[in-house]
């Protein structure tokens, strides 16, 4: 019975920091309308600032502590709002999400150039760590405590400051009717300042609570994190009790089956049941989330020109990237060729993401479980290298895309991203790191596709192959944005609302494009393992998803050239990282910037490069008509 | 004589779109019984009952804030109401989401512009069109679309000859209204509910919506209108109901209601506009 009650006393306290960190996200998502994504980042950077200061510089901790939490993240959240969110006022939720995605990872960045890649072994310690107190026969550390009368501190903190000052109320008022408000004479940049600094405190206090319980790695930390959004969608994003209830429930679970699931039924069938229990409930909540009204909004216009390519001018693209496939095979090293194999691919990949964010405007933000689920058919199927393999591995992925999909496409768009977040860190957790389906090292080994009657052999016949499948997929990818269901998805990324008023079944659709973008994403996991041979749990992971992400809204979302860009941007990014020394993870750097300094563009650098040379094309008899097909997919050609 | 003895294809909600027979002028083709909602504290609509007959142009006219564009929502499904119900050729539709009642017939427009800003003119057409297109069904498929033809044609119908081809965020907002007239004809409706659809056009565009309403009506269509422009409502409009503060206050032919004490009031105590445009 007392390791009953042992247990609860650390469900209890994990769950109260998840209840904090929580807390935070809500409200900044009340007063804002962003759900920040880069939440857990600011909490690791926060804990890695205090034992950098406790730790290195010998600051008393009570010292660091306020440091941390009452000067630099207030800053910090000062920062977020006047530099990265001011200007994004009025652009859509997932402009948003993804500059808070980028601020995440350039976090993550300087964290890693800052303090090392190698977890700190020696970590942070507890608050007064060995001091224990004895309540009812249960040792409870004097952290736990603090964790425990942090959180009731916050509770009550958050309810007074809501309820009975100035702010609070205006914080409160604005999401009822921001417009209103307005009017009311509120000014929406200080409530908006307000709710960043609310929420980046709590991120900060939350990270340097959890951070002695964890092992100190910056990945670690930051991910750990979503499990505080399952309580906040609990919450639903709003109800700050049922928020904090969401958090003790998740940390109760979380403690009671490390002490309860068995140990043999963990290294057999199970791995990490308490890192996947969040994931598993975060998925279970939005599942019982009500089903959103479709809205009619009115009148968003976002300026964008429609983006047609005709079938002429997408084979024409398609025949300039094989060339340049066949050209770089004869001429580059094979370390290029490597190189550019691997950008074809994750291009695939990205040409997913197209259909179901550039044309659908749906996120997901675990694409590279849908791969690791193809290369994963792929490998056990036939010997893992026969057409078979392709087909089933294709199939597997889109029907695990429609299994997620399908109880997710009635909410709102935010949840299908956390949903495919919660999906993806599940898979990562219990599939991709399980030692029965894997080899004994964590691997699968996937083959090349036979093609009958062609003998492929060298990275040289690798790359032409990869070019070839690229271009179709990228025809493909067009001949859908030409035809109905295209037409559909831009539609319906335009307004919902009136698209079920002419008699589109929206959930249906949704439910369509996300399986046909996971099953593309398949094939890029065919060809993915291919190419490297063995894959492991490592290659899937959401830091991948979320990079790749990136890199095509850097590029352009809406188009194949984008896809195509960031493919090889994603391969060249870690052979630039071999040539620099001074920084460490600098892919996540460059992509962290880059999408913060071009997150505004609507089209991605492609197209703001083709608006700014249509303006210099000489102008046709039809204008209009001129500016209808900025698509630069031969453009594609030269780059590779 | 109910419909459904008269013409029980049509009652039983099975076909829609072009090419159907015209329901019978007169028969009623949309009903709201009793329905009421609340937003919180607001009362938005109490026991609203409204009648939309086949073959005729309805008004539906009240000051701001009114509730008209709520019940729009509630009539084509998106907004679900708190009691009373909705019948579409005499079938209980209340239960149905805007796109299955689309697929009875039941075509909007909106207020506040629900355009797919992305897309061309045609395209937001076509995106009508072919709505209950299944790509399994070729033959379908081609019977329904003709894309070229069928597009050109509506947005012929409705005065937009020729900017097929423009993106609608390109479009002045009175134009970009008729593509949603447009888009909204292209599903072959039996019931066609225009928010404004006159807002922003002048004297002579004013006039040409008028006649294709009254065309369209013609056909057999029901058409519900919403319109502050009162001698468009006027001209052809052959019953009105006042809809003011969620209440239907009156009901009856357009002389019947301009003469209505309790319409009068609801214009703010004013005279009911003879003429002109009600702010």
């Amino acid at each position: 019975m007392s390791a009953f009650w042992a247990y609860t006393v650390i469900g209890v306290a994990t769950g109260a920091i998840y209840a904090i960190t929580a807390s935070g996200l809500v409200v900044t998502y009340v007063t804002t309308g962003v759900f920040n994504f880069a939440h857990g980042a600011i909490g690791m950077f926060a804990a890695f600032s205090y034992w950098e200061l406790a730790e290195n510089h010998h600051v008393q901790p009570a010292i660091a502590v306020a440091l941390v939490l009452l000067v630099e993240a207030p800053l910090l959240g000062a920062a977020i709002e006047f530099v990265l969110m001011r200007r994004l006022h009025g652009a859509s939720t997932e402009r948003s999400l993804m500059i808070t995605l980028g601020l995440m990872l350039i976090l993550l960045g300087v964290a890693t150039t800052l303090w090392g890649t190698t977890p700190n072994q020696t970590g942070l310690p507890a608050f007064f760590a060995g001091h224990n107190v004895r309540i009812g026969g249960v040792n409870i550390t004097v952290h736990q405590l603090i964790v425990l009368a942090t959180a009731v501190v916050v509770a009550v903190g958050l309810r007074f400051a809501l309820r009975r000052t100035r702010t609070g109320v205006a914080m409160r008022a604005v999401v009822d009717d921001p417009e209103l408000m307005a009017m009311a004479g509120a000014r929406p940049v200080r409530i908006a300042r307000a709710g960043w600094i609310a929420g980046v405190m709590l991120a900060a206090l939350a990270g340097v609570l959890i951070a002695p319980l964890v092992t100190l790695d910056q990945v670690t930390l930051t991910l750990i994190v979503v499990n505080g959004y399952a309580a906040a969608v609990v919450g639903r994003l709003r109800n700050l009790p049922l928020t904090f209830l969401g958090g003790i429930l998740i940390g109760l679970g979380e403690a009671y089956v490390v002490g309860y699931v068995p140990a043999e039924w963990q290294s057999n069938w199970l791995p990490n049941p308490a890192l996947a229990l969040p994931m598993a409930f975060l998925f279970a909540v939005i599942l019982v989330l009500p089903v959103e009204r479709l809205r009619a909004v009115g009148e968003v216009r976002v300026s964008r020109v429609p983006n047609v390519t005709t079938l002429r001018r997408s084979l024409a693209g398609a025949g300039g990237v094989v060339l340049a496939g066949v050209l770089a095979a004869g001429a580059l090293s094979l370390t290029w060729q490597t190189t550019l194999s691997q950008g074809l691919v994750f291009g695939v990949i990205a040409l997913s993401l197209v259909l179901l964010t550039g044309y659908a405007g749906q996120v997901s933000l675990g694409q590279m479980a849908f791969v690791g689920i193809g290369a994963y058919t792929m490998g056990k199927i036939a010997g893992g290298g026969s057409w078979l393999g392709v087909l089933a591995a294709v199939g597997a992925s889109a029907a695990v895309g429609a299994l997620i999909a399908w109880p997710t496409v009635r909410v709102k768009g935010l949840y299908l991203a956390l949903a495919t977040l919660a999906f993806a860190q599940f898979a990562y957790y219990v599939f991709f790191s399980n030692l029965r389906l894997f080899n004994d090292n964590g691997s699968i080994i996937v083959h090349r596709v036979r093609l009958p009657g062609v003998k492929l052999s060298g990275s040289g016949a690798e790359l032409v192959f990869l070019s070839v499948v690229f271009a179709l997929c990228a025809v493909l990818v067009l001949a859908v944005r030409r035809g109905t269901f295209g037409r559909r998805l831009v539609a319906l990324n335009d307004s919902p609302a009136a698209c079920a008023t002419v008699g589109l079944n929206v959930r249906r659709t949704r439910l369509a494009v996300f399986a046909l973008s996971a099953a593309m994403a398949g094939l890029g996991g065919v060809l993915y393992g291919g190419l490297q041979g063995p894959v492991s749990a490592d290659d899937f992971q959401v830091l991948v998803s979320l990079t790749l992400l990136l890199l095509l809204v850097i590029w352009g979302v809406r188009t194949p050239t984008g896809a195509l860009l960031a493919g090889l941007t994603m391969a060249t990014l870690p052979v630039l990282q071999s040539h620099v020394s001074w920084v460490s993870s600098l892919p996540a750097l460059v992509v962290g910037v880059g999408v913060v300094l071009v997150g505004r563009l609507p089209n991605g650098v492609t197209g703001a490069v083709s608006d700014w040379l249509a303006g210099w094309r000489p102008a046709r008899s039809a204008p209009v008509l001129d500016a209808v097909v900025p698509e630069v997919f031969e453009g594609g050609a030269n780059v590779a | 004589m109910s419909l459904e003895a008269m013409a029980p294809d049509v009652a039983a909600g099975v076909v829609g779109g072009i090419g159907l027979p015209p329901p019978l002028a007169g028969a009623v083709a949309l009903r709201a019984k009793g329905i009421s909602l609340r937003f919180g504290g607001v009362q938005a609509l109490y026991e609203v009952d409204i009648e939309v007959p086949s073959g005729s142009v309805t008004g539906l006219i009240g000051p701001n804030g009114a509730g008209k564009t709520t019940l729009f929502d509630v009539l084509c499904g998106l907004q679900r109401p708190d009691a009373g119900s909705v019948y579409v050729a005499g079938r209980d539709v209340t239960d149905f989401g805007p796109d299955r009642r689309a697929r009875l017939g039941v075509a909007r427009t909106f207020q506040r512009l629900e355009l797919f800003w992305s897309l061309s003119a045609a395209d937001n057409v076509r995106v009508g069109a072919e709505s209950t297109a299944q790509w399994w069904r070729w033959s379908h498929q081609r019977r329904r679309l003709h894309p070229g033809t069928e597009v050109g044609r509506l947005l012929d119908q409705v005065g937009l000859r020729g900017a097929g081809d423009e993106p609608v965020d390109a479009l002045t907002t009175d134009r970009a209204r008729l593509v949603e007239l447009a888009r909204a004809l292209a599903i072959g409706p039996r019931v066609l509910l225009l928010d404004e659809p006159g807002s922003g056009l002048d004297g002579p565009e004013s006039a040409a919506l008028g006649d294709l309403l009254v065309e369209l009506a013609g056909q057999g269509m029901a058409i519900l209108l919403v319109e502050h422009d009162m001698e468009l409502v006027m001209r052809v409009c052959s019953h009105l109901h006042v809809l003011d503060a969620g209440q239907i206050i009156a009901s009856g032919r357009p002389h019947e209601v301009r003469g209505d004490r309790a319409v009068r009031d609801a214009y703010l105590g004013g005279e009911f506009p003879e003429t002109g445009v009600v702010a």
